[in-house]
């Protein structure tokens, strides 16, 4: 797997998450700035965000890297910083609509900077690395929560280096992306300009190969 | 005899520019106006009028000198010298 | 769900009460709870400043899910701009954020001694000092809200100067940028010493028909993308397809209403602004995202603000006859900071503009400012002397009846407004539906409450025909004609007051009419469960009770038929030039109509129009009073 992927240490979000694992952030309201440098927020996201693989990687690596397995892609511009995606998501997962528990959520920057934050399905996922029970686990490229076997400690918490495993605030459970369960995602499913997509698996390069 | 025809909104982006001046003849109507810009401007004409009855599709309004058209005789309307149209595509009608 | 939470500032408590059933089947929500709830509790003749006043902040059913532009909360009070009913609303994320906390409705009631915010988390609620609050901007309460809370999640409703200052058309705003903005709700949170509502829930909003609901909400999203009509909001946001419009067909209010045509709108338009784009940003669920962030030339590093909306742009550009785009944004982003009201700030500006021009006011009266039509440095100047009651800015602060009754020499010929609220940036001289709606909308001049689309031009013949039957055709689509506009403006009036009810955005069915009642009929039924909303029949009557909920309250503060006017600038002064030349409005005919529609005799509703509507109570306490 491509060392992109490899964390390096506890990510700046952490420092701006909220203190308590059971509060899953669903933005992430940073500085108010009124009348800065449109270069900040590209800035932003290859600083605040170092091991975000949606804007500091090349195309082509990214397309070499997406190509092995599936997970929800941002197109790196467009997000509208509406939530739907939150909502959805929650939605998906336990039949209600909110923000409280979900598994996407949105880093915002005002006054422009939108940016959705999901699990991007590590190779080498150091969630599943630090879980002192096993509870996570690699099924077909999707890194999955056994919720049953889950304690709730929230050290995959604070191993993620984007943020994008939380504690689900009822069910003291870690919850992440798993796609909706393969099926269509919803959050892909309502985000209005399109900007979340889903990358599928393709067998077509290795194919060719044979 | 010209006209000067200014194009709104996103069919700008259709037409390539928001001004287009063409030549008229005495009492040419509107809908010879329309014909002689669609022979320059066909992707143009085709996001304004419907195909199948030739007219222009709903929503879309012209205006003569900044009057309806409908408010005349829409698109038998005469035109002469220097008369400004202009196209608008639907337009959020309401205001915020 | 089903919870009310109401807050007393008097008295440092607060508690939970269920949402009645009768007010959840018979209102529905947002405006329809708001209206009920305060006809029931505010006696008639209060101060709206003092703490017998009440603010309610009310949600809809479906507020918090993912139906397209429902992210929308109403505000409700008796407002100290106009002492009549007073109500504003609101995009953003405060709405569903408060529903996801459990709670539909918020009530604040009485007084507190000193400074305090509400802070509501989830089933905790606090009244905390705001000591530190105090004195700050919009967007320093949020961002030090969060910081204290340590918590950048929470969604903020708070007060700027503006309303701390009790400047009568201070605003409320969320998320920096999203204001509940006219009738000088902010002043009634400002007399409260209350300076923000700080919210964070984890719960969710369940719908009772899941399936179907979730099915219309997808199709819904699916009708608004693939909405061609939509795109001038969706690229452009929803000033600058409206500016080349209107300054085009002679609607667009210049120069404190003497004329509708100003040729350097232009500025203004499609084409000037593109430039300046950036990106487009959404409120909660939407996917109209019409807000625009402009980038404008300025120094090294440009300046980055968020664009102003169409009736901004209007009130600090053509109506004080000013082409200046840094200005008007420099001024909409001060009014967001100072929580104020654009529209009534534009309109006071234009006022003093015409007043300096005939000169009943002097340089000297305005503080060294002159007072030139387009001097936009003045414009941005006002915008600070008026948060802060500063000079001639606390003449200003008045609102423009007020300040012209003070200022007397005449002025008040100039002063545009209706039942005390400052005009908003449309003109029946251009647009004949639009005299009808300034002058019956409850709140005073307002667009929003019965904005006529389809006699904006011949466009939307097709729509009219369908709404209003072919033989309407060709006078309700005529701008310039008063025949049938009772008819129209009472149709949308009460189209929309479901749409604030639920509470949904007015570009869902403004135009296009991308959702209409019967969307809104499904919606509320899908959501609810309560099926007898699926009915559009029953949503009209629902409509219908509002709208008459809304005209007692005012009757009964004395304001019915007396109120519904026009400046007389709107009814007597011909259009000057352009396309609107020699115009004027006919109200008499159209109010008539209006009246006749809505069973309304000599423009107060009869014992049996309300007895019909269920409001038997409601005629009986206005027959007390002498009204009816």
């Amino acid at each position: 797997m491509c060392e992109l992927f490899d964390p390096i240490g506890p990510s700046p979000l952490q420092d701006l998450a909220p203190s308590s694992p059971t509060r899953p952030p669903h933005t992430l309201h940073l500085v108010l700035v009124v009348g800065n440098d449109t270069t900040n927020y590209k800035n932003f996201i290859a600083t605040a965000l170092p091991r975000n693989p949606f804007s500091c990687m090349r195309p082509s690596l990214r397309l070499k890297i997406g190509a092995e397995m599936a997970k929800i892609t941002y197109t790196g511009e467009g997000c509208t910083g509406c939530m739907a995606c939150v909502a959805a998501c929650m939605y998906a997962h336990d039949k209600e609509f909110g923000v409280g528990a979900s598994r996407i959520w949105i880093v915002k920057k005002e006054p422009i900077t939108d940016h959705p934050i999901v699990c991007v399905q590590c190779g080498k996922p150091p969630c599943r690395d630090v879980c002192p029970v096993g509870a996570i686990s690699k099924v077909d490229d999707l890194v999955l929560v056994d919720e049953k076997l889950c304690i709730g400690c929230g050290a995959c918490v604070e191993a993620c280096p984007f943020g994008a495993i939380t504690i689900h605030p009822k069910k003291h459970v870690a919850i992440k992306c798993d796609l909706c369960g393969g099926k269509e995602p919803q959050c892909v499913k309502f985000c209005p300009p399109k900007v979340l997509k889903l990358q599928t698996p393709t067998l077509a390069p290795k194919a060719k190969v044979k | 005899m010209e006209v000067t025809i200014k194009i709104y909104g996103d069919l700008v982006k259709k037409a390539g520019t928001d001004t287009i001046r063409l030549p008229i003849d005495e009492n040419d109507t509107i809908d010879a106006l329309l014909i002689r810009l669609g022979k320059r401007h066909p992707v143009l004409l085709e996001a304004i009028l419907d195909p199948t009855t030739g007219e222009l599709k709903p929503y879309f309004n012209i205006l003569l000198n900044g009057h309806q058209i409908q408010r005349m005789r829409g698109i038998h309307t005469k035109l002469k010298h220097k008369d400004e149209l202009a196209i608008f595509p639907p337009v959020g009608g309401g205001d915020a | 769900m089903g919870q009310i939470l109401r807050v007393d500032l008097s008295r440092k408590k607060h508690h939970v009460e269920p949402l009645p059933k009768d007010l959840a089947r018979n209102y529905l929500g947002g405006l329809g709870f708001a209206a009920r709830i305060l006809f029931d509790e505010l006696k008639p003749k209060i101060d709206p400043l003092g703490p017998e006043n009440e603010l309610v902040v009310a949600t809809g059913p479906i507020t918090g899910t993912v139906w397209p532009t429902s992210g929308r909360f109403a505000v409700a009070a008796k407002s100290p701009l106009t002492d009549v009913w007073g109500e504003a609303h609101c995009g953003g994320f405060f709405g569903p954020m408060l529903k996801f906390a459990g709670y539909d409705a918020l009530i604040i009631q009485g007084r507190s001694e000193n400074p305090v915010y509400l802070w509501i988390d989830d089933a905790s609620v606090e009244i905390r000092r705001a000591k530190d609050l105090w004195g700050r901007n919009t967007a320093e309460t949020i961002n030090m809200i969060r910081d204290a809370r340590g918590d950048p999640q929470i969604e903020v409703l708070s007060i700027g100067k503006a309303g701390e200052n009790l400047v009568r058309f201070a605003c409320i705003v969320n998320n920096y940028y999203d204001a509940a903005g006219r009738a000088g709700l902010g002043a009634v949170m400002g007399a409260k010493n209350l300076k923000a509502i700080a919210v964070r829930g984890t719960h969710g909003v369940k719908v009772s028909n899941e399936e179907e609901f979730l099915k219309l909400a997808a199709e819904g999203y699916d009708r608004v993308f693939k909405e061609e009509r939509l795109d001038g909001l969706k690229y452009y946001g929803t000033s600058p397809p409206l500016i080349d419009m209107k300054r085009l067909v002679g609607d667009l209010p210049t120069k404190n209403h003497r004329t509708l045509t100003f040729k350097e709108a232009e500025k203004f338009g499609c084409k000037a602004v593109e430039r300046y784009f950036v990106k487009s940003r959404a409120c909660f669920a939407c996917p109209i995202r019409c807000k625009k962030i402009h980038k404008i030339p300025s120094g090294k590093e440009g300046l980055i603000m968020k664009a102003p909306e169409y009736e901004s742009t209007c009130a600090f550009g053509p109506n004080c006859g000013s082409n200046d785009y840094r200005a008007i944004l420099e001024a909409n982003t001060l009014c967001d900071l100072f929580g104020m009201d654009t529209m009534s700030a534009g309109t006071v500006v234009a006022w003093l503009m015409e007043c300096y021009e005939k000169g009943i006011v002097t340089k000297k009266n305005c503080d060294g400012l002159e007072m030139n039509w387009g001097n936009s440095g003045a414009i941005v100047a006002l915008m600070g002397k008026i948060a802060n009651r500063e000079g001639i800015g606390d003449l200003l602060a008045e609102g423009v009846y007020r300040a012209a009754q003070k200022l007397g020499r005449g002025s008040m010929k100039y002063a545009m407004h209706v039942k005390k609220m400052e005009m908003d940036l449309n003109d029946g001289r251009g647009h004949r539906s639009l005299g009808l709606t300034q002058a019956t909308s409850p709140r005073g001049s307002c667009h929003m409450r019965s904005l006529v689309v389809v006699d904006q031009g011949f466009a939307f013949q097709k729509v009219a025909a369908e709404r209003y039957g072919k033989d309407k055709l060709p006078e309700i689509c005529d701008p310039y004609s008063e025949k049938h506009k009772g008819l129209a403006v009472k149709d949308c009036e009460d189209v929309y007051a479901i749409r604030d009810s639920l509470a949904m955005c007015w570009y869902a069915c403004g135009w296009p009419p991308t959702f209409w009642i019967n969307d809104f009929a499904a919606a509320a039924a899908a959501a609810t469960g309560i099926k007898e909303f699926g009915n559009v029949k029953e949503m009209y009557l629902i409509a219908g009770r509002i709208c008459n909920l809304r005209r007692a309250f005012n009757l009964r503060e004395g304001v019915g038929a007396n109120g519904d006017t026009l400046p007389e600038r709107i009814l007597k002064e011909p259009i000057p030039d352009g396309p609107s030349k020699g115009q004027v409005v006919n109200l008499k005919a159209m109010l008539r109509d209006y009246y006749e529609l809505r069973k309304w005799p000599n423009g107060a509703p009869s014992r049996k129009t309300l007895v019909d509507l269920g409001l038997k109570d409601v005629a009986e306490e206005l027959k007390r009073l002498g009204r009816i």
